[in-house]
C-alpha cells in the first residue's frame, strides 16, 4: 500500500522529532556511534515500510524494537548501503565539544561492563523513562526479570571504579 | 557527582550533551523504507509458493533442486510460467529462470539462492509464511569478482543475515559461496562447528559455483555477534579431502 503525501510528511515529523532519542538510544545499546546511525537509520525505514499500520500505533515503539534487535554486527550492510554525502555537516569543535566526548566516553565504557540485557533494560529505564511494566512488554521478559536486571546493572555501576574516580574527583 | 544516587536512580548520566549532532537523510530512509516494503509484499506470494516446493523437497529428501518462476529465454512453452514473483527479482533476476532451494531447515524456513546475468549471486531466506521483519533478501549478494571460480578464491565472504531468527532469535543464517568441487563445509562459531551441504548453482557462463547456508546457534545470553566469531571455514570434496579453507582457519 503506498504511503499517501500526507502519510509522508507525518513521517518525515516523526523522523525528525524522534532521531537524536533514536541515535542515542542506539549509541548506548551498541556503544558505537556509526553503528548506532545505521541501526536507527534502518530501524526508521523498517518504521516506513509499514507506516500505514504503524502510524496509528506507537510507531516510536517499533523502531525502538527493530533497534534493539538489530544490535548485532552491522559491517556487512554498511558495505552495500553506504552512500557518498556531496557535503559533510558541519562539526561543532572547542571545549564543549570536549567535554560532551569525554562524557559520553565515561558513559559508553560503563555501559559496555554490562551484559547486553542489563544494557538495554537499562537504557529503556533511564535514558526513555520507560516503566518496568513497559520494557517487560517491549522485550518479552518477565517484569521480575527486568527488575533484577535493572537491580544487577545498577549495582555494577555503582561499583564501578571509573565512575567512582570521577565522582569523588 | 559527588554522591552516589538512591536505589533508583541511574549513577551514569545517560542524557549527557550530544558532541556531534546529526540529522539522517530522510530521503534515503524512505527509498530504503519503499524497497523493504516492496520486497515484503512480493515475498509474501514467493514465499507461499517456496513453501510447496520446500515441502516437496522435504517428502522427497531433495536438496538443491530448482523452482522455476522465469520463463527461461528458450526454454520449452510449459517451463515459461510468469508469475508475480518475477517481481522479486526484477532488478537482477535469476539468468536462466531458476531459483535453487539451498534449505528448508529450519521447520517453517526456506533458503534460496540464484545467479544473474551479471555473475553476481543472490540469496534471500524467509519464514514460510512470512512473519514480520525477519525475512533476509540480498541481491546481488556477491559481486562476480567474489564468486569463486577459475583463477578467484575458492571461498567468498561469509556473510549473516541482519536479524537472529528461527525458532527463538537464537539461530541465524550465515550464507558463503565455495568452489562447486565442495560437498560440505564446517564453520566453526563461539567455538562450536557446524556444518552445512554444498548446493551447485550454475553460472551463465556455463560453470557452476557452490552455495552454502549454515544456520549458527547463538549461545545462550549471547545478543550481539560478528565475523570475528567465526574462527573456522573449512570445505571438504565428497572424499572429505579439504578443497578450501578461509584464511581465519587454523591449519
Amino acid at each position: 500500500m503506498p504511503v499517501p503525501r500526507a502519510g509522508l510528511d507525518d513521517f518525515a515529523d516523526f523522523v525528525a522529532g524522534s532521531q537524536a532519542k533514536m541515535i542515542r538510544l542506539a549509541e548506548l545499546v551498541t556503544g558505537d556511534r556509526n553503528r548506532a546511525e545505521d541501526l536507527a537509520q534502518e530501524g526508521f525505514a523498517r518504521a516506513f515500510a509499514a507506516w500505514p499500520r504503524v502510524r496509528g500505533q506507537d510507531p516510536a515503539a517499533y523502531v525502538r524494537r527493530c533497534i534493539i534487535n538489530a544490535n548485532i554486527d552491522w559491517w556487512r550492510r554498511r558495505s552495500w548501503r553506504e552512500q557518498p554525502h556531496a557535503d559533510i555537516p558541519d562539526q561543532p569543535g572547542g571545549a564543549d565539544t570536549a567535554a560532551a566526548l569525554v562524557a559520553r566516553d565515561v558513559v559508553l565504557r560503563a555501559l559496555s561492563r554490562l551484559t547486553a540485557r542489563e544494557r538495554v533494560v537499562v537504557v529503556l529505564r533511564f535514558y526513555l523513562d520507560l516503566p518496568e511494566a513497559q520494557i517487560s512488554e517491549e522485550l518479552g521478559i518477565a517484569r521480575g526479570t527486568v527488575k533484577s536486571a535493572l537491580a544487577r546493572a545498577l549495582g555494577k555501576l555503582r561499583a564501578d571504579a571509573e565512575l567512582r574516580s570521577g565522582a569523588t574527583s | 557527582m559527588s554522591q552516589w544516587p538512591g536505589d533508583q536512580e541511574c549513577p551514569v548520566d545517560l542524557h549527557y550533551p550530544e558532541p556531534q549532532p546529526r540529522q539522517l537523510d530522510v530521503g534515503l530512509i524512505v527509498g530504503r523504507g519503499r524497497r523493504i516494503r516492496r520486497r515484503r509484499a512480493m515475498t509474501r506470494v514467493a514465499a507461499g509458493l517456496v513453501a510447496c516446493a520446500a515441502i516437496a523437497s522435504v517428502i522427497t529428501g531433495v536438496r538443491g533442486f530448482t523452482i522455476s518462476f522465469f520463463a527461461r529465454p528458450s526454454g520449452p512453452a510449459a517451463s515459461g510460467s510468469a508469475t508475480p514473483i518475477d517481481a522479486l527479482v526484477a532488478g537482477d533476476p535469476p539468468w536462466n529462470g531458476k531459483l535453487m532451494l539451498v534449505s528448508a531447515w529450519p521447520r517453517h524456513w526456506a533458503t534460496v539462492a540464484w545467479a544473474t546475468r551479471a555473475g553476481a549471486v543472490c540469496w534471500a531466506a524467509y519464514r514460510t509464511p512470512m512473519l514480520g521483519a525477519t525475512e533476509e533478501f540480498e541481491c546481488p549478494q556477491w559481486a562476480a569478482p567474489q564468486v569463486p571460480g577459475e583463477g578467484k578464491p575458492a571461498l567468498s565472504p561469509l556473510v549473516p543475515a541482519i536479524f537472529p531468527t528461527a525458532p527463538d532469535g537464537s539461530l541465524v543464517p550465515w550464507a558463503g559461496l565455495v568452489t562447486a568441487r565442495a560437498a560440505r563445509v564446517t564453520v566453526t562459531f563461539f567455538g562450536r562447528e557446524f556444518s552445512a551441504k554444498v548446493i551447485p548453482v550454475p553460472l551463465r557462463d556455463g560453470q557452476d559455483t557452490g552455495i552454502f547456508v549454515v544456520w549458527l546457534r547463538l549461545p545462550a545470553g549471547t545478543s550481539s555477534y560478528g565475523s570475528n566469531r567465526i574462527t573456522g571455514e573449512i570445505a571438504y570434496d565428497h572424499a572429505g579431502h579439504v578443497v578450501a579453507r578461509s584464511p581465519r582457519s587454523r591449519s
